[in-house]
């Protein structure tokens, strides 16, 4: 039996036209093919400027392919409000507490405000937000902010997770705890996730496989399956002598895409 | 822990500068005119402007209560269409393009010129008074307001899209409540001009309020109790910024706390 694509991509291409009159077009994606399996984590790096940005507002709905397709289960359609998409910023509205903002998903989907602050707040102690449901933003570190964005982004429902450099800005020590964390609960969810990084230790601690895309006219240049085994944890996985491998074999081609080419 | 104490003691503390100044004022006028011997008629001491505040409470205080009213209708109309016409500008860049410029044409209108055209329009009720207070007030509402539905952040509006959020959604759970600090502006700039249009209404033609009291008494150069007048319509603005601030605390409690 084949396994299911849940997330299928084929031969997509993005093009712009800038807006200066006679300037030539622009190549972001060039015949991209991907696809995720249910329950799949993938973890995808490129060098700055490959198109990640362009594929993921692609797969988040927010943009259309030039020509390739894209299909959520089988369903061609339109992806906006089907995918679960976290950006790099939080985002969080400063207007709402955290347990509002988490809220914000099924608020959104027609559940009364009542009831997804229930659903909001049974969620908090798992995402490490307990006592924090009536602060506002402004108030919280970087890394309480990106743990209310991720609850947030959970509570929307969806099967696929888009996650686009979430632990970016982090510093070191809260981005390990937020990657343990984030495992746990993609383990305990079932949730198929792409998370987009720069970061290749960080690809390789959190993939089942990872995607590497070439710089730009971005398409995918390589994919492994990272194989190290499960429950992952910091200071066992990233000294396994395979992870070290792998982490050799994916930097070197990324080293020579930024020095040729790739924009800052 | 010297310089920190209860926030209630910090608010008192706070008090204490502008009350010391406002008492320095008013010892230094009450002295000047003493000294300088002053006639009443053109510049009443502070305690000759309370005692004739007093024998003629009950005169002003009917008359602030007009003025009041009048004010407090025109205000609100002027949030009502402020916000209004700010909505409906940011619902089309068409609208836009159409209704913006008028607006601003319609500050260029010399308020005391139009005045008495409302009065012609509707005679000497309460209704040209509120529509004068109302065209001066409504402009820094809308302006603010369509600034501040500028103002979300794009990168939150697309996301909200992505979650599924319908335009009237994003609207209503990103972008006006994210041009809530930027209306409360509006408001502010908009109290004060409202008792300032109160009185220019009631210059032109009105039978009462206080801006057709301090009319009366300038003629009969009551000018203590014409200063009387004058200092309670500063409170009436005051008191209308007061509550401005007062409401933006309670609606904006996560503004406070940035």
């Amino acid at each position: 039996m084949a396994t299911e694509q849940l997330l299928d991509v084929r031969g997509l291409t993005r093009t712009y036209r800038p807006g200066r009159a006679g300037a030539e077009e622009v190549v972001a994606l060039a015949g991209v093919d991907l696809s995720l399996e249910r329950g799949e984590f993938v973890s995808l790096i490129g060098p700055s400027g490959c198109g990640k940005s362009t594929l993921l507002n692609v797969l988040s709905g927010l943009d259309g392919p030039t020509t390739g397709t894209v299909s959520l289960a089988g369903d061609e359609g339109s992806l906006l409000g089907s995918i679960a998409y976290m950006p790099q910023a939080d985002l969080l509205m400063p207007w709402r507490t955290v347990l509002d903002n988490a809220a914000l998903g099924p608020q959104l989907g027609g559940v009364p405000l009542r009831s997804a602050r229930e659903r909001a707040a049974a969620e908090m102690a798992r995402f490490g937000l307990d006592g924090f449901e009536g602060a506002w933003p402004s108030q919280l570190s970087g890394g309480m902010r990106q743990r209310a964005a991720l609850l947030r982004t959970f509570l929307t429902d969806r099967e696929v997770l888009l996650l686009d450099e979430p632990f970016g800005a982090l510093d070191a020590l809260t981005r390990q705890d937020m990657q343990e964390r984030l495992l746990e609960l993609w383990r305990d969810e079932e949730k198929t996730i792409l998370f987009v990084t720069h970061d290749v230790e960080e690809a390789l601690f959190l993939g089942d496989r990872v995607v590497r895309m070439s710089a730009r006219p971005g398409r995918i240049e390589e994919e492994i399956a990272v194989g190290l085994p499960r429950p992952r944890t910091v200071g066992r996985t990233d000294l396994d002598p395979r992870f070290i491998e792998l982490k050799r074999g994916l930097e070197a081609p990324l080293r020579a895409a930024q020095h040729s080419g790739g924009r800052g | 822990m010297s310089g920190d104490g209860a926030p209630r003691d910090r608010r008192l503390r706070r008090l204490v500068a502008p009350v010391v100044f406002a008492l320095l004022f008013l010892g230094a006028w009450q002295l000047y005119v003493a000294v300088a011997d002053v006639p009443e008629s053109s510049l009443p001491s502070p305690t000759e402007i309370a005692a004739a505040g007093w024998d003629a409470r009950s005169l002003l205080i009917d008359n602030t209560w007009v003025t009041v009213g009048e004010i407090l209708l025109g205000f609100g109309l002027a949030i009502v269409v402020g916000l209004g016409l700010a909505l409906l500008i940011r619902s089309s860049r068409t609208v836009e393009r159409a209704v913006y410029p008028w607006l601003v044409v319609s500050q260029m209108v010399p308020v005391p010129a139009i005045a008495p055209i409302f009065v012609i329009w509707t005679g000497f009720d309460l209704r040209p008074k509120v529509m004068v207070i109302a065209l001066v007030a409504f402009f820094p509402i809308v302006v603010n307001t369509v600034d501040g539905l500028r103002a979300a952040d794009p990168g939150l509006l697309r996301l909200m899209r992505t979650m599924g959020a319908s335009r009237l959604q994003r609207l209503r759970y990103g972008s006006f409540p994210a041009s809530l600090p930027f209306l409360f502006s509006g408001l502010k700039i908009a109290a004060a001009l409202s008792v300032i249009g109160a009185v220019f209404a009631e210059w032109v033609g009105s039978s009462e309020g206080l801006g057709h009291l301090i009319l009366v008494l300038n003629n009969a150069t009551d000018t203590a109790t014409m200063f009387a007048a004058i200092f309670l319509l500063s409170m009436i603005g005051i008191g209308l910024f007061g509550l401005v601030v007062l409401c933006e605390r309670l609606l904006l409690p996560w503004y406070r706390a940035r």
